[in-house]
């Protein structure tokens, strides 16, 4: 019996039955096993139900679900849209968890595709406001200072940015820096944190020469291709404006996005709109 | 991709087609080959599967296997063997079919006898072997399959079609590995022997008997309107089922129900399954019983690819469940698919697997996305109708490719009947035969109340099929319209449903695939361009004729007899007679009549205007009332919305010719007599001119002699000018040549006036005074010739100028027709000649062919050429005959 089991004739019948059945998966955040799939990013029933999606917003800049007192209160508001994926509650806390502090980076892919439905988000709010769709000239991200990133062994904003760019088909620039290290944003009050942001990143030299050259090869190469409605007149003064996403893993009250937004939009010309994975 | 089986089908499937579609490569087998090694490559170098290298792989290996197998079935027999006398013996493989006179079944020739000594052959045929003495009958009934027979007969091959769209036998018996006709005069020519293996054919031999036996216990069980029904319902057997009430449910689109499928197996295996846990059975056991059950139903029920589909579908899906291995639906239908093209590539071109596999997909696929269109109450109602609709909207191409037809209560209709008859009757149906098996007068209490609900739903379909004009007549659609339709659906669905995902805020989702649309705007685009594009294509679908500018005369093949269909450029038909088949019987003799004997109205006729998407005729034209012109007009006159009739004005003693006018009484179908003067506008440059008979004072009168009665007209088509002299003989052409060339007509004042007017209306109303209903009753002199003035249209005022393009040689090619001084005064450059093979009278005449090759005339007869047919421009016409392909271009006389 045993022997036929192991027969080229089982295995055969096996593999055809296989052929027949669904597919097995196993869930990217829990590891268990599943039959169904009910998603596109390889989540088990339960933990996709858990995810506590952001599906209506109520905060028209920020993108929270739910009513936002920051973004009426803040005097200048540098980015132009930013939209989050999930809810930041305590499952998300412990899968971020999961991921930051105990290493287990196989949720970055994860969490890229999870952004996705952020990134979507975005998209659609700006082509409501723009009247038609619009595409991001490059990723880029709030990187981690180097001393964490050496604690840490992996920025988490560069491999969401990463994972999103490459999904999404869009280059990813270091185009940030951070010069000074700033103890644990969850620690402070809401003034403290901006206050203790002031001149913690910088631009980044070696992405803007990047930035640059795109946008020098974009604006030349724009006319002939009949992006002239959007480049407008021939002239310096009509070159377009660009877009640069900025990723990073929470949006708390905006003021890491909102610093890193006027720095980007303080040297070029450039809008910048935020993706974060949580809100 | 995770589902390597439903995209490497879908790729056999169209490998397949493919390989139908060319013509045979020769290659087959080399393509085969090396397909096959090139896989085996992949996989030994151990490649992960891609789509892009196994998927072409997958189609080229369908391609050659395909070809491969069309090209091994062919005949041994030369094309010289056509008309061959033989003596064969062979060996029965189908039940023997016993109609009146007429005996036929398909043969296995294992030795052939050309009268140069036997051969052992392996050729099948089809016999068709007519009895000469009705005591024979009961001889070949009892012939069964498996048996041996030795004969004498004919070797014939079946005919292609003859009219363009037409049905081609050879073709149709092709796909049954068939290619020779045996016909065979008489049972003297025929011994017969039973031999005994152990065999396939053996088996079906003894299934036969017991089908029989079933079909028998129902014709016991069942009053005789229902019997050939409820066989049709319960075991396949469609042969005794009454035509009129097929006809019925086909035109509800009903008939998938007489086909056993899916819903059919299910019942099965809920009937076991439930039979045997009431026997306190475990469910294991019930399900490996049903599984083993279900081999017998699927040859039990007749074997049709539906059934072989569905009850293939519920073995594996039992094998699964008892594996506890999950199923998937897709996975399933496209294994089963695989296996059938594999066991037999022509399935590919069977409607009922067609259909079948379309619809179990359609509604794997669509009914998810339907369920999430409509409301959330009421589920099981909202289930059915989610499976109704779909069904509906698959099945619908198909439906009109090969049938032509659809009604547009036929949605109601299967939600209605579907449920209770799948549900209820067969059941109950199925029930009340088991038991009838065992103990007949219990059956006999089963089947009354089975009884009721049929009287119920034959009520039901009688009166949504009595509702004419929710019936709609498609013409067949081509290939890209077929398939712009499923994928005008398939978006137009999945779009929907996104678009009213996104815009119900209960159902939003999370976007987690990158290629969604990303705004509203998208989705409300790609609906409606969707919509839009279904729109379009239902429209042009409808009549594609309509833009083409073409004007048409089809000279249709209706054997010995004239039907002529007319077609302006905007679309409007005039039909000139229907054929009709002429069946001399003896009395005593009525045994030899078929249950439903051949008849060209309704097999050739009806459905060639339906295909070619006839919706309704303007006109239909009675040239005289002989049967070779009438007989088949009756069908027309029942299944085709008709405006108005022109006869000859004259009434014969004729069953069929007083049955057609009282169709058309009952239909209110307006009747006009024809005269000579009268012109009918067709369409937008599509004249005719009735040129004879002459105006006559007298009633209706009848006559018996018909031909010199005939109705002549002169069509002008777009400058094209067509003579259509109906049966016309010596003395009529006499006169209409007097009467046109020779006599100076006297014009009434009121017909210059008149013609104009009438000439621009652009209706297509006979100029003329108004209907003469009541006509076939002979009081319809009163009116007649009144508007006398008004008649001549375009008219008699000027004689038409000599010379036509065309000439339709009057009766057939008679001698009596067709004189030197027809033809001089007439000059016609090409002749048609719609005459029958091989007909008794020995049409056409030699002189007559003689007299037209001295004139010049280009001859084209429809026994030699199949349909021939003139499609015209402004700038001249062209003709397409449908056997011995011949085209040329021709300008007009105009020119």
């Amino acid at each position: 019996m045993n022997r036929l089991s192991d027969s080229w004739a089982a295995r055969l019948l096996r593999a055809s039955a296989g052929l027949l059945a669904p597919p097995i998966h196993r869930c990217a955040a829990c590891g268990n096993e599943y039959r169904e799939r009910t998603n596109p990013i390889g989540l088990c029933r339960s933990c996709y139900a858990a995810a506590p999606w952001i599906l209506r917003v109520r905060c028209p800049v920020c993108g929270r679900a739910e009513a936002c007192p920051d973004c009426p209160a803040r005097e200048a508001t540098w980015f132009r849209l930013s939209r989050s994926s999930v809810r930041y509650d305590d499952t998300m806390k412990e899968w971020l968890a999961q991921y930051k502090y105990r290493g287990s980076e196989r949720l970055g892919s994860l969490f890229g595709a999870m952004l996705v439905h952020g990134y979507q988000l975005l998209r659609q709010q700006a082509a409501e406001q723009e009247g038609c769709l619009v595409t991001f000239d490059c990723v880029t991200y709030a990187p981690v200072h180097p001393e964490r990133l050496a604690e840490r062994g992996f920025d988490q904003a560069a491999q969401l940015a990463a994972e999103l760019g490459r999904r999404a088909g869009l280059p990813v620039l270091p185009l940030l820096a951070r010069v000074r290290h700033t103890p644990k944003q969850s620690h402070h009050a809401r003034r403290e944190r901006m206050v203790a942001l002031q001149g913690a990143f910088a631009p980044d030299a070696a992405g803007w020469r990047q930035l640059q050259a795109r946008w020098a090869a974009g604006n030349a190469a724009a006319p002939g291709r009949g992006n002239a409605a959007r480049s407008g007149a021939a002239g310096p003064a009509a070159r377009r404006r660009l877009r640069v996403l900025v990723v990073d893993d929470v949006y708390t009250t905006g003021s890491t996005m909102n610093e890193c937004a006027r720095l980007l939009a303080e040297n070029g010309p450039i809008d910048v709109y935020g993706l974060t994975w949580a809100r | 991709m995770k589902r390597p089986l439903v995209f490497g089908t879908v790729c056999w499937i169209a490998g397949g087609t493919l390989a139908l579609q060319t013509t045979q490569t020769r290659m087959g087998l080399t393509l085969l080959l090396s397909g096959v090694g090139a896989l085996l490559l992949l996989i030994a170098a151990r490649l992960p599967y891609r789509m892009w290298t196994h998927l072409p792989l997958v189609l080229l290996i369908a391609f050659g296997y395909t070809q491969w197998i069309d090209e091994g079935n062919q005949s041994a027999w030369g094309d010289d063997h056509n008309g061959m006398e033989m003596t064969a013996s062979g060996r029965l493989l189908s039940p023997v079919d016993v109609d009146g006179d007429t005996v036929s079944a398909i043969l296995l020739l294992s030795a052939a006898d050309f009268g140069e000594g036997e051969e052992a052959v392996e050729e099948r045929v089809r016999l068709t072997l007519k009895l000469l003495l009705q005591e024979e009958q009961e001889l070949a009934r009892t012939w069964q399959r498996g048996d041996e027979l030795r004969l004498t007969g004919t070797l014939k091959t079946p005919s292609v079609a003859r009219n363009e769209g037409g049905f081609d036998y050879r073709d149709y018996l092709r796909l049954q590995r068939i290619h020779w006709q045996l016909s065979v005069k008489g049972m003297e020519q025929a011994a017969r022997e039973r031999v005994f293996r152990l065999d396939w054919t053996e088996l079906n031999r003894h299934n036969d008997a017991l089908r029989e036996r079933l079909g028998s216990l129902l014709d016991r069980l069942y009053p005789a309107e229902q019997a050939g029904y409820m066989k049709g319902l319960l075991i396949g057997l469609r042969s005794d089922l009454d035509p009129e009430q097929f006809q019925q449910f086909s035109q509800l689109g009903l008939t998938h129900i007489l086909a056993i499928s899916g819903l059919h197996v299910a019942v099965f295996v809920a009937v076991v399954m439930g039979l045997l846990s009431a026997c306190r059975v475990p469910r294991e056991t019930s399900q490996l019983a049903a599984m083993l059950l279900l081999p017998g139903y699927i040859l039990l029920t007749g074997c049709s690819p539906s059934v072989v589909r569905a009850g293939f579908m519920g073995m594996i899906a039992l094998y699964a469940a008892r594996k506890r291995m999950l199923k998937d639906g897709l996975n399933l239908i496209s294994l089963v698919c695989l296996a059938m093209l594999l066991w037999d590539p022509y399935y590919l071109r069977n409607v009922s697997f067609q259909l079948s596999f379309l619809v179990t997909a359609g509604l794997v696929l669509g009914v998810p996305l339907m369920s999430k269109l409509l409301p959330a109450r009421y589920p099981a109602l909202m289930g059915a109708v989610a499976v109704t609709t779909v069904a509906q909207l698959v099945s619908f191409p198909v439906s009109i490719y090969y049938f032509n037809q659809f009604s547009l209560v036929s949605w109601t209709a299967n939600l209605i009947l579907v449920p209770f008859i799948s549900m209820v009757v067969t059941p109950a149906g199925s029930v009340s035969l088991v038991v009838g098996l065992l103990w007949e007068s219990a059956g006999r209490l089963i089947a009354v109340p089975v009884d009721w609900m049929n009287r119920l739903s034959f009520w039901a379909v009688e009166i949504m099929d009595s509702w004419d004009w929710f019936h709609t007549i498609w013409p067949s659609p081509p290939l890209w319209w077929l398939l712009a339709y499923y994928a005008a659906l398939g978006t137009g669905m999945t779009a929907l449903v996104r678009l009213r995902a996104a815009s119900n805020q209960a159902e939003l989702r999370p976007m987690l695939e990158l290629k969604q649309p990303v705004f509203l705007g998208r989705w409300r685009r790609a609906t409606l361009g969707s919509g839009l594009l279904l729109a379009v294509l239902l429209v042009y679908g409808y009549s594609p004729d309509r833009w083409s500018g073409l004007g048409r005369v089809d000279f249709l093949d209706v054997g010995q007899g004239d039907s002529i269909l007319i077609q302006s450029p905007d679309g409007r038909r005039m039909l000139i007679d229907g054929g009709g088949t002429v069946t001399f019987r003896k009395p005593g003799q009525e045994w030899k009549e078929r249950r439903h004997p051949y008849e060209v109205g309704e097999k050739v006729v009806v459905p060639l205007l339906k295909k070619r998407g006839v919706h309704e005729l303007e006109w239909l034209v009675l040239t005289h009332a002989d049967n070779d012109h009438i007989g088949g007009l009756q069908a027309v006159l029942e299944q085709i919305p008709v405006k108005r009739i022109l006869y000859n004005g004259t009434l014969k003693e004729n069953a069929g010719y007083r049955k057609l006018l009282e169709t058309a009484l009952a239909k209110d179908i307006p009747l006009y007599a024809a005269e000579a003067g009268q012109t009918i506008r067709l369409g937008e440059g599509t004249f005719l001119r009735c040129l004879f008979p002459e105006w006559s004072d007298e009633p209706a009168a009848f006559e018996g002699k018909q031909n010199d009665r005939s109705i002549v007209l002169l069509l002008d088509l777009l400058g094209t000018r067509i003579l259509l002299p109906g049966d016309l003989e010596k003395a009529g052409e006499a006169a209409v040549v007097d009467q046109l060339f020779t006599q100076l007509v006297t014009v009434p004042a009121s017909a210059e006036s008149g013609a104009p007017a009438a000439g621009a209306a652009g209706t297509s109303e006979v100029a003329q005074a108004g209907p003469q209903q009541g006509a076939a009753e002979g009081k319809q002199s009163n009116g007649r010739g009144s508007g006398g003035g008004e008649a001549a249209v375009l008219a008699s005022s000027s004689p038409p100028p000599r010379g036509v393009d065309v000439l339709k040689v009057g009766h057939h090619g008679s001698k009596t027709s067709t004189t030197e001084e027809w033809l001089t005064a007439w000059q016609p450059r090409v002749a048609v000649i719609s005459v029958g093979e091989n007909n008794v009278y020995g049409h056409p005449a030699k002189p007559v062919l003689d007299r037209l090759a001295a004139f010049g005339a280009e001859v084209y007869r429809t026994d030699q050429q199949g349909e021939v047919r003139f499609l015209v421009r402004r700038d001249g016409f062209r003709i397409r005959t449908q056997l011995h392909h011949e085209t040329g271009n021709r300008l007009s006389a105009s020119e």
